[in-house]
This record gives C-alpha cells, sequence and structure tokens, in this order.
C-alpha cells in the first residue's frame, strides 16, 4: 500500500517542487517504487524533470476531466526512470470549474495505484486551493519546507492550521512529517534567527537538516534533473537523502 | 423530519466518487447567443453525455433544421416541468 507524501506551504518560492522531486528521485535511488504527481498548474515539477507539459497529449488534468482515463495510461517516465504524473497549464482551467464537493477527487484517481507504489509523492501550487485540499485529503503525511525568510515563517502556521481542519474533517489521519529549513544562508542572522523561532514554536517537528541556499538547485532545474542525480555529493543532495531516510525507517 | 447525516457517511460521498470536472477559462467571457425559439439569450454551458445521445442530437438536428442546443433546451425544459420546478 502507497504512503502519500505532500509537500505544500501557501507561499511561492519556498521550495516545494525541489523538495518534492528530490525526496521522489531520492526514495527511488534507495529502491522504492515511486511515483510523482504534479499537481501545480505551472508544471514546475514536470518542467524540472525534463519533461514538457505542453507536448504531452495526456496529464494530470485528463484524470480530473474525463473519468474514462485511467491513472496509468497518463503515467511518463522520466529519463532517469521516475514515474511521474505531469501536470499541465490547463489545470488551472479545470480548478476554477472544481465544486467544494470535488475536493476528494484525487483520492479516486490515484486509488487504482496504490498497490503498484511505495511512495507517492505530490508537489502543490502555492496556494489554498482545491487543488491543495485534494492532495491533503489524500495524504498520509505532509513534509513542509520552509525559507528561512520571515514571510514564509508567517505562511507555516497558515498551513499548519489548514492542515488541523483538514485533520477534522476531510483527511483524520493526516499528519505532519516535519518542517524542512530550505534556501538557508548559514552565515546570516536572519537564517539563524528564522530557524531559532521556528524551533522555539515548532520543535519537535523541525527536521533537523536544512537545505543550503545555492545555485546549482537551479542549475539543476536548468538541466532537467533533480539535484539528487545532477550532484548526489552536493549538500542539498545529501539532506535530501536524508530526508528520505526518514520515510524508510 | 430528514434524519442527519452522519460526519463520517457526508465524508464518504465526498472522497470515493469520480467525476468529470469542467473546466472554466477564468479570462474568457461567457460564449452566449439568442434563441430564436424563445427570443432569451442563452449562455454556453458544458456537460458530459452519452456519445450516441449526443448522436442522436445531432442527427435530429439536421433533420427537424434546428440548433442542437435547442433540442437540448427543450428536452430539460419537458425534464424540469415534469419535477415541477
Amino acid at each position: 500500500m502507497a504512503k502519500t507524501l505532500v509537500v505544500t506551504l501557501r507561499k511561492g518560492g519556498s521550495g516545494k517542487t525541489t523538495t518534492a522531486i528530490n525526496l521522489a528521485t531520492a526514495l527511488l535511488q534507495k529502491g522504492k517504487r515511486v511515483l510523482l504527481v504534479d499537481l501545480d498548474p505551472q508544471s514546475n515539477a514536470t518542467i524540472s524533470v525534463g519533461i514538457n507539459p505542453t507536448t504531452l497529449p495526456r496529464h494530470i488534468n485528463t484524470l480530473f476531466t474525463d473519468i474514462n482515463a485511467q491513472p496509468q495510461d497518463v503515467i511518463v517516465k522520466t529519463e532517469f526512470g521516475l514515474d511521474l504524473i505531469p501536470a499541465h497549464p490547463d489545470l488551472a482551467d479545470t480548478e476554477a470549474g472544481m465544486r467544494a464537493t470535488q475536493i476528494g477527487l484525487l483520492k479516486a484517481i490515484l486509488e487504482p495505484l496504490d498497490d503498484t507504489y511505495d511512495f507517492i509523492v505530490i508537489d502543490t501550487p502555492p496556494s489554498e486551493s482545491y487543488l491543495t485540499a485534494n492532495a491533503l485529503a489524500v495524504a498520509d503525511e505532509v513534509v513542509i519546507p520552509l525559507q528561512a525568510h520571515f514571510l514564509a515563517m508567517r505562511g507555516l502556521q497558515e498551513v499548519i492550521d489548514e492542515i488541523n481542519q483538514v485533520k477534522k474533517g476531510l483527511n483524520p489521519k493526516l499528519k505532519i512529517a516535519g518542517i524542512l529549513p530550505t534556501m538557508v544562508s548559514q552565515r546570516t542572522n536572519i537564517s539563524r534567527m528564522i530557524l531559532d523561532a521556528v524551533k522555539e514554536k515548532y520543535g519537535d517537528l523541525l527536521y533537523p537538516m536544512s537545505i543550503d541556499f545555492s545555485v546549482r538547485h537551479a542549475e539543476a532545474s536548468l538541466a532537467g534533473v533533480p539535484i539528487v542525480i545532477y550532484e548526489p555529493a552536493h549538500q542539498g543532495s545529501l539532506a535530501y537523502y536524508q530526508l528520505a531516510d526518514n520515510f524508510l525507517k | 423530519m430528514a434524519t442527519k447525516k452522519k460526519l463520517q457517511e457526508l465524508l464518504k460521498d465526498r472522497e470515493t466518487k469520480r467525476e468529470a470536472v469542467t473546466p472554466v477559462s477564468l479570462y474568457t467571457k461567457p460564449y452566449t447567443l439568442d434563441d430564436k425559439t424563445t427570443g432569451t439569450q442563452v449562455v454556453k454551458y458544458t456537460t458530459h453525455l452519452k456519445k450516441e445521445t449526443i448522436k442522436a442530437i445531432k442527427r435530429y438536428a439536421v433533420e427537424a433544421e434546428l440548433k442542437d442546443y435547442e433540442i437540448v433546451q427543450e428536452a430539460i425544459d419537458r425534464y424540469l416541468k415534469g419535477k415541477g420546478l
């Protein structure tokens, strides 16, 4: 039975996509059967693993708009062997047409894949939306990437409140796996201050590892591969391997 | 008095059904045209029908020299009237 991990935070540019693709790939490299689901109309996760969403005949949007479409028919394999349900810019129109009663759709869509994978990792859009609610409704655990920035820290409480709401109704089994500090500049006071404040407030939820700010992440996106493929010995790669290990215990 | 559904029953309804979402463009004005039969303005509305139903609507539209939407409109008007709506 697949464990579903959702990477989410409302703030954009917090490292959601980087975390989703690297966590998924690290789990794959550790021998697990992994599916990455891109649920963001911007399709950044799809692009970051080397797939051009506009050239695909089928994608996640197809699964939302055509009940006869099967998830197995939509999955594409990246060059490095990761299975992906790609996103598409049309997903924005589909979300605009969604109703509140349709936030359980992703669960129904992914159900046939439950025995095919050990892990399903879902990247979400940077907003409180029907798509994010769909992801939280199907998730077992949530990973929250936290940019070491004041505004991201404010967004952190919002996402924790949202998760608590979902636990009360839509998905009682949902739990927070942890908060992963991203884009940390170890030498700056602001990074240290933010991480100290988060540690004080959220204590046990804060992962011990963090992803340092590095231009290598941007280079890896440009190359269309996760950093764990682009530069496996990089600080970020080692931290993502450590994050993956947390789910293998 | 109607029985109030339990929370778990409501959740079950929301979580298990797979249904098609009809996309809506946020940046395009709704497409409208005038219904010749009633003179009222009609608005584009997208939904799903069985293939054979669509084929039958199109065939009848050609034979009766009507627009597809005029047939669907009449059928739905009759249905709703039958339900007292």
